[in-house]
């Protein structure tokens, strides 16, 4: 009868879907990573997940951490989408019992993760990308941290950027997600602030063909310069090549988003010597250029996308603060992470996971280089960082100057 | 994997589930009873989860708020608002064929996307609401969520009391009649549309309802989490599947749907990281291809429309 | 500006009118909302970069190519989907149409990857018209000058062949149609398979003018329902003037609003004419 061989269908599934995904519990320490493999960022997700691995095969390698446990990694797909992110982190927190997470990407996610699992579960979780203004004061008794710095950070590099070119007018094109809309108001301040004026601010939906009529609002006025604020796969692409099209703009300022070689094919000449910004390593010490090496001994070629390093980098502070708590029960790494980390500690580059062993063994604090500079959070949970300025040169994205905080 | 974390991932599965459930009951409410057809469940949702928020939430500097209502008149208003924007919706095309209104309620639920993403006075915009209170929080410990569970099932039991009740009455009587022969019903001189109006509107008030329970579960809401996919054809599916006119199949169609759903999602992460983009789209071509099976093989769903009393007793 | 605007509201009403025919005769004769047809769109749009870009065959073959493939995808749905479905109540057709438009949608998503795709990697500088008054590229031209063509063929199909007028007899009156002898099965390939090249058309002057995204025909699918309704359902002429009538007004709407709220002009003007004359402009009545 079909009506019962559907229902039997159906109820293997979901035993399979309850048990397949928990049942082979082992004695590892476990952290969750929440990485969008679909949806708007499915193209950040990838890579960001293999920074996660990386720092896995690391520390595996070198003996695993309390006393030799593995660290096991589980992923959960969070689409973009805020309701198969909490979902999926429940699912981590109660049925794959993980310690840690490492994740989410976009704000969008993390917040609502934040609020309505780990938080109450008190499971620590730390976002190599969530940019958002809004992690800064979320009600997290600590338990939430980042390895990006903020974006009103960012903001500030651009708005200066863009005075320090000359620019006297600005117009602004923005993803309308709160990431654009964080950028775009930092920007505004900044550049305001050196006198510039910001003559239109235009917030775009993604995944449209046409942006003619937005990119018309932007250049009334005739401003220098777009400012664009937008992702390489939702329209920022788009959006360049209808601006040279129809003769909107021939000056361009880009943020992190862009940061793709993507976004000069077919169109280098015009491109050429336009800048922009993104996140980036504190200066000094040599874990960008290790884990560049590192990353593509494992993984091929590394893309010049962001947030594949500060993922690396939020796995591996988990474990140095795992490792420094002795255990894994949520309170005692939350505590651990603020204690461990110095600025004047002993250095650990990102394949010494050994040396952070003895060096925690030993009581000592440490000053870890990571994939994307020194990690040090401030006591909201924030990582402070460097914002460093990029160029097109050649139709090749180079980095030009690193501007700290 | 423990006893407890099973049992809490078990907890907090049902009330994700139990949403949807009364998602379901109100969309049988319009599609199965009255033969509406409301492709735009994302629009009332989303409506009812901020009405609910906002309602319910203390003062805040960046969106419309601070009436701090108790947790009861959120749902309520949340209903309500819900329901108004049926009527308006229903109100030039509920007379005319099905298909208008399936087109307007996409229409409608795509502005209401909009407006939430650039209204940023009264939404907060793209950045969405955060800590919206949870009704009691604080009171039962670790075990909120069960408590939570419990509303949850309380709703599902009213909303299936009112409807069973209702499709029994001769208002149901009528409502039926009418999907099975309009001009018959129109012939002994009772006003169709208001019917179907009434049945559309109500669907929408238990659409806002379940919406305001999920913003008061989850905490936040952004207009991220009113996707079509998953808020309105994930909605269809799981009514198809448990059988069009039949409260208690729509129930069991929404459970088995969503487990099978989140469940389904274990083998995205299975696979190796080049292939997880089309992973995600196999598993909407799957549950595409299910559905197609179910509407050409058995398109009564797995319970079949319920033996109601019929209309000629109705006249007795 | 204003000029600017209303030339590009011709070029982006065109192509909704190519979309927009077939989805009207289709309502028209099988009488429910086809709501995959935004889909076929894209599908037509990523079969011609499968054979432009991906084979590097010629761009007019590609064109032929992939409106002969979307034919026969729309073809096929009707053979595997609609067809059987049709005695079933227009709610269960229309809902099924729903799940192939995220079947279609997926496909694209599964073999093209969701990362937007351009026909041509280099851009095109615009012709300059009386001193920046106006904008134009040679592609848009071309858009123009075939989308133009499309619909005189059309026009000369419904109105000088045997075919074309069974088509429009049997969107007018099915029954009458039936008795006068017409094989209706053969009728409805047939028109599945027109509306499988116009639209096919549509999504490929979209993309040249702009680029590929699998969402491209889903967020046209509004805009494509308010033609077909403005126009009348069942009639090819009401909907290639509904979609001029929406390209344009989509467009010149960024005057008064802002652009973001611009997918709420065909909702809006869909929605008046609901109120004021739901048969449409050149319609029979509902």
């Amino acid at each position: 009868m079909f009506k019962k061989k559907i229902l039997i269908t159906m109820l293997v599934m979901l035993f399979l879907s309850l048990t397949v995904s928990g049942a082979f519990a082992q004695d590892t320490v476990k952290i969750g990573t929440l990485m969008p493999l679909t949806g708007g960022l499915a193209s950040y997700g990838q890579f960001t997940r293999n920074g996660t691995l990386l720092a896995q095969k690391i520390i595996n390698e070198q003996g695993g951490l309390l006393g030799g446990k593995e660290l096991e990694l589980v992923n959960v797909d969070t689409q973009t989408n805020p309701q198969a992110g909490v979902d999926g982190a429940q699912k981590l927190v109660s049925v794959n019992g993980i310690n840690a997470i490492v994740g989410a990407l976009s704000s969008g996610v993390t917040i609502p993760v934040a609020e309505s699992v780990t938080v109450p579960a008190e499971v620590v979780l730390i976002s190599p990308s969530s940019t958002s203004p809004v992690l800064t004061t979320l009600d997290d008794n600590g338990y939430v941290f980042r390895t990006v710095p903020s974006d009103s950070l960012q903001g500030v590099v651009a708005g200066n950027l863009a005075a320090d070119l000359n620019h006297d007018s600005l117009a602004i094109i923005y993803v309308n997600n709160d990431y654009g809309q964080g950028l775009n108001d930092a920007v505004i301040e900044q550049f305001e602030e050196r006198g510039g004026e910001v003559t239109a601010s235009i917030a775009f939906e993604p995944n449209k063909v046409s942006y003619r009529s937005e990119l018309m609002e932007a250049a009334e006025g005739n401003p220098d310069a777009l400012l664009l604020i937008a992702y390489t796969d939702d329209g920022g692409i788009t959006i360049i090549r209808q601006a040279l099209e129809n003769g909107f703009f021939e000056e361009f300022i880009f943020t992190d988003g862009l940061k793709a070689p993507e976004i000069t094919e077919g169109v280098e000449q015009y491109l050429e010597g336009m800048r922009g910004t993104a996140p980036t390593s504190m200066p000094g010490g040599k874990g960008p250029e290790l884990f560049t090496k590192l990353y593509e001994e494992e993984f091929g070629e590394i893309p010049p996308k962001p947030y594949i390093d500060t993922s690396f980098d939020a796995t591996f502070v988990l474990a140095l603060a795992i490792e420094k708590a002795g255990s894994t029960e949520g309170p005692a790494i939350r505590d651990a992470l603020g204690e461990v980390l110095a600025e004047d500690g002993m250095v650990v580059n990102i394949n010494e996971w050994n040396k952070a062993k003895d060096l925690i063994a030993a009581g000592e604090k440490i000053r870890y280089e990571g994939a994307s500079g020194p990690v040090l959070f401030n006591d909201v949970g924030d990582s402070m960082g460097a914002i460093g300025i990029w160029k097109i040169e050649d139709g090749n994205i180079v980095n030009e100057s690193i501007e700290v905080q | 994997m423990t006893f407890a974390g099973v049992f809490s991932y078990l907890v907090f599965f049902l009330i994700f589930a139990g949403i949807y459930a009364v998602m379901t009951l109100a969309l049988n409410m319009q599609r199965g009873f009255a033969g509406l057809f409301n492709i735009g469940i994302a629009g009332f949702w989303a409506v009812g989860a901020y009405t609910s928020a906002i309602m319910t939430k203390g003062p805040s500097p960046d969106h419309l708020g601070g009436f701090g209502m108790p947790f009861i008149i959120g749902l309520l208003a949340a209903g309500i608002i819900s329901s108004l924007l049926a009527f308006l919706v229903g109100i030039p095309t509920i007379r005319l064929r099905e298909d208008y209104l399936g087109i307007a309620t996409i229409g409608i639920a795509e502005i209401i996307r909009l407006v939430i993403k650039n209204e940023a006075w009264l939404t907060n915009g793209v950045r969405g609401i955060s800590a919206i209170p949870k009704p009691l929080a604080g009171s039962f410990g670790s075990n909120y969520n069960l408590f939570f569970l419990m509303i949850v099932v309380l709703v599902i039991a009213l909303f299936y009391y009112l409807s069973e009740k209702g499709i029994n009455s001769p208002w149901g009587r009528i409502l039926r009649a009418i999907r099975e022969d309009e001009e018959v019903v129109k012939a002994v001189g009772k006003n169709v549309v208001r019917y179907r109006m009434e049945a559309f509107v109500l669907g929408a008030f238990m659409m806002g309802v379940g919406g305001g329970l999920y913003a008061h579960f989850t905490s936040f809401i952004s207009p991220e989490a009113f996707k079509p996919m998953q808020a309105t054809f994930l909605v269809w599916i799981m009514l198809i599947i448990g059988g069009s006119a039949n409260n208690f199949g729509s129930i069991v169609g929404a459970f088995l749907t969503w487990g099978i759903w989140t469940g389904t999602e274990f083998l995205t992460g299975m696979l190796p990281a080049a292939y997880t983009t089309q992973a995600a789209a196999i598993r909407v071509i799957l549950i595409g291809v299910f559905l197609e099976i179910i509407l050409l093989n058995r398109p009564e769903g797995l319970f079949g429309e319920k033996k109601y009393s019929s209309v000629s007793t109705a006249d007795r | 500006m204003a000029l600017q605007l209303f030339l590009n509201g011709v070029i982006l009403g065109s192509i909704i009118a190519l979309g927009a025919i077939g989805l009207s005769l289709i309502y028209g004769i099988l009488k429910f909302g086809h709501f995959a047809h935004g889909d076929l769109m894209t599908l037509g749009a990523y079969f011609a970069f499968l054979f432009k870009v991906q084979l590097g065959l010629p761009f007019w073959l590609a064109f032929v190519l992939a409106a002969a493939l979307t034919a026969g995808a729309a073809i096929l749905l009707n053979l595997i989907l609609y067809r059987h479905l049709k005695k079933r109540d227009s709610v269960i057709v229309m809902i099924s149409s729903v799940g192939a438009a995220l079947i279609i949608r997926n496909l694209v998503l599964l073999f093209w990857g969701p990362q937007n795709k351009f026909y041509e990697k280099a851009i095109q500088m615009p012709i300059v018209l009386g001193d920046g008054l106006l904008r134009i590229k040679e592609n848009q031209i071309i858009i123009l000058v075939l989308a133009l063509t499309l619909v005189i063929a059309v026009h000369l199909f419904l109105s000088k062949t045997k075919l074309g007028k069974a088509m429009r007899a049997m969107s007018d009156n099915i029954d009458l149609a039936q008795i006068t002898g017409i094989n209706t099965e053969r009728v409805i390939i047939w028109t599945w398979a027109m509306s499988g090249v116009l639209t096919a058309a549509a999504g490929i002057l979209l993309a040249f003018d702009t680029h590929l995204t699998p969402v491209m025909g889903w967020n046209l699918l509004l805009p494509l329902f308010a033609a077909v309704i403005l126009g009348g359902i069942g009639s090819p002429y009401g909907a290639m003037f509904g979609g001029l009538v929406i390209g344009i007004s989509q467009e010149m709407s960024t005057l008064i609003i802002s652009a973001a709220y611009k997918p709420a002009v065909a909702f809006t003007i869909m929605i008046l004419m609901l109120i004021i004359k739901p048969s449409g402009l050149m319609g029979k009545k509902v």
